[in-house]
């Protein structure tokens, strides 16, 4: 476990005035909140820390303890039993705190083994302050996938929060795309809504195919010998094989469409991208004697 | 419309401990939409997510309901740029 420096946090020094700490905790909280900052896991990383800062900054009690051990705090178990009859009453009035939907379970093991959990005015989400709630928390989850898994619609179990929740993917979803799942989040407090349940995909490309959309890409190559004289060649497409033919005289770097071979449109039964190849031409190495004097002679028809 | 997904000014105002003249505030400035049912005012349940942001930002951060305004459209902004970083995040992948 590392020892925090609130006072470095805050950004003030180690004799700043209640107030200085009030402004810079303040400051720092607008800058952070998560409410001006969705979807930024460092910001919403710093607004924790700030919020734990003022948590013992902030209140006269637990800076003095804090200031006393600083980075002995293992050693502060007297002391707590000393000061404990009158902490309880200096915390009876709580103090101001941000919200953010934030609880006690986001302060650092520091913090909890330091000041203990379940006091200081009940947190950021105390009966006693404005932030009473209603409608249930909204629950975040991530759901790692292969990109040859969202070729077709998914039905997967998940477990958020000790539930287990069924869910449809449907073929073609974007890798980073977030879907809301109404009413499958937290629960409501005096018969407030649900919260939602907000799922992110993280697709992990498993293919030799690069994505666009719904369209896919593919390089092939391609010998001298097939892209000068033509003939056929198969393609491994997420459809299964494909027999292409090659046109003779076929240059480095052309491309074929083959329509409809590519990714499903994501919410759109039926409906696929393209598949766009483009050819690599390899020219032969490690050419014998016959091979090089035969290339010669063609060299001098030209 | 039914009732179980609206909420009275009232019932709100009791339940996140915030002021009446709040929600006629946020009113004027069109930032939420509230119901007339008879003769009480409601709002939609499914506007409470972003009423609590509000609520957020009005009495933690103490901004004005002019910065809220201002603030709701930048973060309307950030969420569209942040889709299309997604996308073209998505597109570069073909080049690399």
């Amino acid at each position: 476990m590392k020892f925090k420096d609130y006072y470095k946090i805050l950004g003030v020094s180690k004799n700043a005035s209640d107030a200085e700490i009030k402004k810079a905790y303040r400051k720092l909280a607008r800058k952070y909140h998560p409410d001006v900052n969705p979807n930024d896991k460092e910001a919403e990383k710093k607004f924790k820390e700030i919020n734990e800062a003022n948590e013992v900054l902030g209140n006269p009690e637990n800076r003095k303890k804090y200031d006393k051990y600083g980075e002995h705090w293992k050693h502060a178990e007297e002391y707590e039993k000393a000061q404990q009859q009158q902490r309880q009453y200096q915390h009876a009035g709580g103090q101001q705190y941000y919200s953010g939907g934030f609880t006690e379970d986001d302060f650092s093991d520091f913090f909890s083994s330091m000041f203990g959990g379940g006091f200081g005015g009940g947190g950021f989400s105390s009966a006693g302050n404005r932030n009473v709630k209603f409608r249930g928390q909204d629950f975040h989850a991530e759901l790692q996938l292969n990109l040859s898994d969202v070729y077709k619609t998914q039905k997967h179990t998940i477990n958020v929060n000790g539930k287990k929740i069924r869910l449809t993917i449907p073929a073609g979803v974007e890798n980073g795309q977030e879907i809301k799942i109404k009413g499958y989040g937290g629960e409501g407090i005096n018969g407030g809504p649900k919260g939602d349940l907000y799922i992110k995909f993280n697709i992990r490309n498993d293919t030799p195919f690069k994505r666009d959309g719904s369209n896919l890409y593919l390089n092939v190559d391609l010998d001298l010998y097939k892209a000068v004289l033509g003939g056929e060649i198969i393609i491994n497409t997420l459809d299964g094989k494909v027999k292409l033919k090659v046109k003779p005289e076929t240059q480095n770097g052309t491309k074929v469409k083959l329509k409809g071979k590519g990714f499903p449109v994501y919410k759109q039964e039926g409906k696929f991208g393209d598949l766009l190849l483009t050819y690599t031409i390899k020219i032969p190495t490690n050419l014998s004697e016959k091979e090089k004097a035969l290339f010669k002679e063609l060299a001098k028809l030209r | 419309m039914d009732t179980k997904d609206i909420i009275s000014i009232h019932r709100f105002c009791s339940l996140y401990n915030v002021p009446a003249t709040f929600v006629n505030e946020l009113d004027d400035f069109e930032l939420i939409e509230l119901i007339d049912l008879e003769n009480e005012k409601y709002i939609r349940k499914s506007n409470l997510k972003d009423l609590e942001r509000i609520i957020h930002l009005r009495f933690d951060l103490n901004i004005n309901p002019e910065g809220i305004d201002v603030i709701h459209h930048l973060l309307q902004r950030i969420s569209q740029m942040q889709e299309e970083i997604n996308e073209l995040r998505n597109r570069l992948a073909l080049y690399e």
